[in-house]
């Protein structure tokens, strides 16, 4: 009985340290909540290339789409396919919510960490960048929505409501913020920015160049309720602007599966969705233009090997039946062509043809739409400037030709007969050299009516008779942050202070 | 049944022991409803479990071999009943690369171009849907050896199936063996120890929203397109189709491949010692481990993202894949009996870790087109992930007994999650249970003769649930912009690599999430057992729910998600089920019938404050949300324009006149996918050695989504839009071609201050795609049905028969399954598809794999 009894405390005192061993290695043992395949922290450099690869791929995303439609620059294809509905005027709320998404907890929130990080590691020029390229988001978000969250936004967590700011208040503020970071690009860094930044290489006076073209862009959007004063002042500050197309703000793509531009990507991965529009192409058969050939496939496309095709160039327009009968994007946008597998479909090229190289840079802003602004100023503002009006167009033109291999004899020759410049030839001639530059085409649609593009026609057969002038606000605004976020009935009212 | 999200870091779209298990290794299956099963099986059981037991050895019993094979053909039970009349083209002209059917009448036209060039008569081909699938088939064949004497017992146990799917080149072969062995080593001591392997190898063909799933054009296929003896691919191997942006159905279920190989071991071991005859010990270990090893190859010129997007260059996926879940449990029992009253005492702990490794490589840009060999592609995209949680519990249970007539039971158990932050992760949860057999308390209630048994039975119970891995923390990862349409911009990119903060805020004060469930109900049986009637009412309440993805914020502040306790939801409903035997003779005949009858009602009281709706699934319109004051998970999309009475509005003039159109600024509720009630009817007649039984399934209401049906009406290959001879008026009002001024639609006003009604006739094409043009409010189907779930004949050989044969048992089982369906408002296809697979997300039906029928036969031999 006494064994029984001494055995039973011994089962128990076994038991009782067992349980007692496991509790109080407990917290040691539930400690690993901690992913080990993510950072808690991230270097500045490694995060700048994150944003500015973000901002250059999603540019060329799905606000190239929108803007590229609605200015019929590009024309939808296919049946019922999303870039058919754009064509139609169907763009809904949450269509948008990626791009909003995108630019805010993508760009906008890895330029912030960068802008919170870099001043006390004793590298401001990190800093500098981050506000311009801030400026440079702020301003094409405003462009497509209006009010935005700007003073609120980016503070994490502590606010997941932002409130809005009016669109005037945003741009207001984006001059102080460019200032600021040219600014910071004239300080010194203790670690010199280099390849990390996929734009400029770490050169800096590009990026003060780029800072000031980018004033000049909004200030000329301003122009439309000050009379052009702002735009006045940044011109008599005399930059430095950009002085040639190796300043153009752009990102160059590489060769490689899945790091190609994403306007070429596009063409790939929805064959046949969208194919250049009608009115464009007519507007540059019209000039014999020389950048077709850049620009467009020919059509027909002629027997391969595909140099530069029969010479002759067709656009889709939005009510066609599905077909591939048209010119297709070419090099301008897709890279250079490495091999044609003779693929065609009565004088249409089939989509896969055409092996190109997806290294054609995303064009954001262009040395040739710095002349054309410049041009618009001191035509339509009398802004007092180096050159002439005329002169400014002139460059410009030369400028995109350049920019797409134009030969030079050809340029002479089409430059030489230009009209002298008004407003619509100056907006078409812009129209037509910001091919591939996402949201500014229709920006200057909204301020000038120029182009003169009509309702396209499919819009018009599912009852939408007007063209759109700013996207919605997106669904998940809506669920998220419904008290801040501005009521908008359609894509077809007026939403941004430049647009009255 | 609760509905709770599976937690997300179960990698989906993963063999599930319940999917691995041999059916004929199965002994009994238990299904613990709601938080019951929690104190034992921790807060992984909150939403219930699944508790199978494997078929073992037993006690003194001869040793014994069974025999089973059991053969299944499997069809598609439902495709779109189509128009045959209209060829491929719009507007009643032929195009031989048009999506939809809106073309000429077919009427013998000797000769039109097809897209390839080549002249051919017009026809339709009235089986060119059905044409890309086959007939399937399953065999599986198992034999097991089991026996036993006074102090041990084994089983050994084989099988293998064999399955081919309605795809070609679909197919899955599992192998498993198991051995399973218990002996009492001393009077005091026992031990047991159980190992299964399961070796699976499956092929597949990609599915899901992408151009290189088969279905994702392939149910509206142009009725004139000749799918059958059109060539799908090129002599160099490239495809040939239509539709350039899609993948020939043919052409991607043969080169679009995904191969699986999963090695999967589940071992457990237990010892139990018996301290006294009243109190025993006992220890349990076990791990299920598995390494599933992936390769999935995208052809050269397949146009979708597939497994690899590879932008039609070719790519490979090679990816291991090794998870392994283990568990402790150390039980102590103590039981003892005072006169009439019983009692029982258990306390006891569990850890369980899981852990998982996923590794792999993915090549693009093949060298050698047709290969699929990892090592042949000139660009490679690496990815690797580990997760680990680990969870401690320990837990009480008491119950006390009246001579088996009454029970209740007391548990409480406290966790302590790897999930939460170190200093808050301890939470605990109780749970009372008890039941009364008051017919044989109150013998008084016999005696009338009329109800011959009565029990009371009732719960509550409290389950604590963990959060997802790694919600506490907010990270960097690796950068990867890419848009809605397959472009993407991976890193490294020109030699640089890029990090980004991730889109998902870490939430340091995630709290566990709380499901109470009470549960009142009582059996009564009557007539001498003839008569059973089971009741059940229940009730949840789950508070601070984590959701099984994030919960949204504001993107303006610079995160898009976080994981947070975001709401509050109630369930209750009523479970009836009823059991008559109207015909039992002594001559061996009788006839059972089983019913039973559920009705849920699922609220959402409250979400978080800071949204105004959930995510929970679908596409971005519609989609399923999460509203308080609504119905779990209702369907959200954008509404057609409507005057403020509610009236269609119709466009007057221009192009699209009789037309409707519409709102893309907002979203309403379209839908509701919860029925409003299932049933369930089995009818079984047996006759001596004969059984028939056949079982009916019921829903009544649901709303579902159907993108599928959207399809085949917008593309013109419904049977109903054949009525081409014909004009169509949309019941409406005519819209005012000028807008209210803050931009929203309003009536055209007639001269009698009514708005005008419309009266503009359009064509079918016109209306057909009108209607369904965007995906909103027109595309919301009910999905209620009745189908016959089962029948089956079975027949057993007669003990006399076998009594001089080496045989003990032997029978034959005819199955079918699926064999009958009626959907009266669902056209086309089968409203039981949910595209979202086993989540929390109802109601959405888009270019999945059709449901099946089946018709089989068993055998089943034991010596």
């Amino acid at each position: 009985m006494k064994n029984k009894i001494q055995q039973n405390i011994l089962h128990w005192g076994i038991l009782s340290l067992l349980l007692v061993g496991t509790l109080t290695s407990c917290s040691d043992f539930l400690n690993v909540n901690t992913n080990p395949a993510a950072q808690k922290n991230a270097s500045v450099p490694l995060v700048l290339t994150s944003s500015e690869g973000q901002l250059a791929f999603y540019m060329g995303s799905d606000f190239y789409l929108y803007s590229s439609i609605f200015t019929q620059q590009s024309c939808g294809q296919g049946s019922a396919t999303q870039t058919r509905f754009y064509d139609q005027y169907i763009l809904t709320n949450a269509d948008v919510n990626n791009s909003f998404t995108n630019y805010y907890a993508g760009v906008l929130a890895d330029l912030d960490y960068i802008k919170k990080n870099t001043y006390q590691q004793g590298n401001p020029q990190y800093g500098g960048i981050a506000k311009l390229l801030q400026a440079y988001t702020y301003g094409i978000l405003v462009d497509m929505w209006g009010a935005q969250p700007y003073t609120n936004a980016m503070k994490g967590v502590a606010n997941p409501q932002p409130q809005y700011d009016s669109s005037k208040t945003i741009y207001d503020s984006l001059f102080v913020l460019i200032d600021k970071g040219i600014a910071d690009l004239g300080k010194t860094n203790t670690r010199p920015v280099a390849s990390e930044d996929q734009i400029y290489g770490g050169n800096i006076s590009k990026w003060i160049k780029f800072g000031n073209t980018l004033k000049l862009r909004l200030a000329l959007h301003y122009a439309k309720v000050d009379a052009g004063a702002k735009l006045q002042s940044v011109i008599t500050a005399n930059g430095p602007f950009m002085a040639s197309n190796a300043d153009n703000f752009q990102m160059t793509f590489d060769n490689v599966t899945n790091r190609q531009n994403p306007i070429h990507q596009f063409e790939i991965k929805r064959a046949d969705y969208d194919f250049p529009g009608a009115f464009m192409v007519n507007m540059m058969n019209t000039k014999n233009d020389p950048r077709r050939p850049f620009y467009f496939t020919s059509y027909p496309a002629g027997p391969a090997p595909y140099t530069t095709g029969t010479g002759t160039y067709k656009g889709a327009v939005s009510t066609d039946g599905v077909s591939v009968q048209y010119s297709r994007i070419h090099t301008y946008l897709r890279g250079a062509v490495s091999a044609d597998n003779g693929a065609r479909s009565g004088g249409g090229l089939v989509n896969s043809a055409l092996t190109y190289s997806g290294m054609a840079p995303q064009r954001m802003l262009t040395f040739a739409e710095y002349n054309f602004i410049m041009a618009e100023a001191v035509l339509a503002y009398s802004a007092t400037a180096a050159l002439t009006a005329d002169q400014y167009y002139q460059a410009g033109v030369t400028a995109s030709m350049q920019d797409a291999g134009v030969l030079a004899a050809n340029i002479t020759t089409y430059t030489a007969a230009l009209a002298p410049v008004t407003l619509q030839t100056l907006i078409e001639e812009k129209y037509v050299a910001l091919y591939g530059v996402p949201v500014e085409p229709w920006t200057d649609w909204r301020r000038t009516n120029f182009p003169s593009i009509a309702v396209s026609p499919s819009a018009a057969l599912v009852g939408n008779n007007t063209i759109p002038r700013i996207l919605v606000y997106p669904l998940s605004e809506q669920q998220t942050n419904a008290n801040n976020v501005p009521s908008r009935a359609s894509i077809f009212v007026k939403g941004v202070f430049w647009d009255n | 049944m609760i509905t709770q999200a599976e937690p997300t870091h179960y990698k989906p779209g993963l063999p599930t022991l319940t999917i691995d298990i041999n059916p004929d290794d199965i002994e009994s299956q238990t299904i613990l409803k709601g938080p019951a099963a929690a104190v034992l099986y921790g807060s992984r059981a909150a939403a219930g479990a699944v508790i199978i037991t494997t078929k073992k050895g037993s006690a003194n019993k001869k040793n014994t071999i069974e025999l089973t094979s059991n053969y299944n053909v499997t069809e598609v039970n439902r495709l779109p009943s189509f128009q045959n009349t209209y060829a491929q083209g719009d507007n009643g002209i032929y195009n031989p690369i048009s999506l939809n059917s809106w073309g000429p009448k077919i009427t013998g036209q000797d000769s039109v171009t097809n897209y390839l060039g080549k002249r051919e008569l017009l026809k339709a081909y009235p089986n060119n849907v059905k044409d890309i699938f086959r007939q399937g088939s399953n065999t599986q064949n198992s034999i097991n050896f089991k026996g036993g004497n006074e102090k041990s017992n084994y089983i050994f146990s084989y099988s293998n199936l064999r399955e081919d799917g309605i795809l070609k080149n679909n197919t899955l072969t599992r192998n498993t063996f198991k051995v399973a062995a218990n002996t009492n080593l001393t009077s005091k001591l026992s031990a047991g120890a159980s190992f299964t392997y399961f070796n699976t190898i499956s092929q597949r063909t990609p599915i899901g929203n992408q151009q290189a799933n088969p279905l994702f054009r392939g149910y509206f296929l142009p009725r004139s397109y000749n799918l059958a003896n059109y060539p799908y691919q090129n002599p160099n191997g490239t495809q040939t189709y239509f539709d350039t942006s899609t993948d020939n159905p043919l052409w991607t279920i043969q080169n679009n491949t995904y191969n699986d190989r999963v090695d999967r071991m589940l071992a457990n071991f237990n010892i139990g010692y018996d301290l006294t005859h009243w109190l025993n010990i006992n220890y349990k270990l076990g791990t299920d481990a598995y390494l599933m090893n992936v390769k999935a190859v995208d052809g050269v010129g397949s146009t979708g993202n597939g497994y690899t997007a590879a932008g039609g260059t070719g790519g490979t996926q090679d990816e291991n894949f090794y998870s392994q879940q283990t568990s402790s449990y150390l039980n102590i029992t103590a039981k003892k009996n005072f006169g009439d009253f019983s009692g029982s005492f258990l306390v006891g702990n569990e850890i369980n870790q899981s852990f998982s490794r996923d590794q792999g490589t993915v090549g693009t840009q093949a060298a050698i087109s047709g290969f699929g060999q990892i090592t042949s592609y000139s660009t490679y995209q690496p990815f690797s992930s580990i997760s680990k949680r680990r969870l401690f519990g320990v837990y009480a249970q008491a119950t006390m007994g009246y001579k088996e007539l009454a029970f209740i039971t007391i548990t409480g158990r406290n966790d302590w999650s790897s999930t939460f932050p170190t200093n808050r992760n301890s939470y605990f949860y109780p749970s009372i249970t008890g039941s009364l057999i008051f017919s044989d308390i109150f013998p008084v209630i016999k005696s009338g003769g009329i109800l011959s048994f009565g029990k009371l039975r009732g719960n509550i119970a409290t389950v604590g649930r963990e959060a997802p891995l790694y919600a506490t923390d907010t990270y960097f990862v690796q950068s990867n912009p890419s848009n809605g349409f397959g472009p993407q911009l991976q890193y490294p990119f020109r030699n640089q690599q890029a990090y980004t903060l991730s889109n998902n805020a870490g939430n340091p004060n995630l709290k566990p999430e709380f499901t109470t469930t009470r549960e009142v109900g009582t059996e009564l049986h009557f007539l001498n057992d003839r008569l059973l009637l089971d009741v059940g009412y229940f009730s949840t309440h789950s508070t601070d729910i984590i959701l099984s993805g994030n919960a949204p914020v504001s993107a303006a502040s610079g995160f898009s998600n976080q994981i947070r306790n975001a709401g509050e939801l109630k369930t209750n409903g009523w479970e009836v089920t009823f059991g008559y035997t109207p015909i039992k003779t002594s001559s061996g005949f009788s006839w059972n019938i089983n019913a039973n009858w559920t009705h849920i009602a699922n609220n959402v009281i409250k979400i978080d404050p800071l949204v105004n709706s959930i995510f929970l699934g679908g596409f971005t319109v519609p989609q399923t949300q999460l509203q308080a004051g609504k119905p779990y998970g209702v369907i959200v999309g954008n509404p057609l324009n409507r005057d403020s009475k509610g009236n269609l509005l119709i466009t007057s003039a221009g192009a699209g006149a009789g037309q409707v159109t519409t709102n893309t600024a907002i979203v309403s509720v379209i839908g509701n996918p919860n029925p409003d009630w299932t049933a369930g009817l089995t009818n079984t007649l047996k006759y001596r050695e004969v059984a028939l039984s056949f079982l009916f399934d019921f829903r009544k209401g649901g709303d579902i989504i159907s993108r599928n049906i959207r399809d085949v009406r917008f593309r013109g290959v419904a049977s109903e839009t054949g009525d081409r001879d014909r004009t169509y008026i949309i019941k409406g009002v005519l819209r005012d071609p000028v807008n209210n001024p803050d931009g929203s639609a309003r009536a055209l006003i007639g001269g009698d201050n009514n708005p005008i009604q419309n009266t503009i006739a359009i064509n079918a094409q016109q209306y057909w795609t009108s209607l369904y043009n965007t995906q909103g409010e027109s595309i919301v189907f009910d999905g209620s049905w009745i189908r016959l779930r089962e029948i089956s004949v079975s027949y057993s050989l007669p003990k006399k028969w076998l009594s001089k044969s080496p045989f003990g048992a032997a029978s034959i089982v005819l199955t079918g399954r699926n064999l009958w369906l009626y959907a009266p408002n669902y056209p086309h296809f089968d409203p039981e598809v949910n595209t979202q697979g086993v989540s929390n997300s109802q109601g959405f039906e888009f270019n999945t794999l059709p449901q099946t029928k089946t018709y089989g036969v068993v055998l089943r031999l034991t010596l």
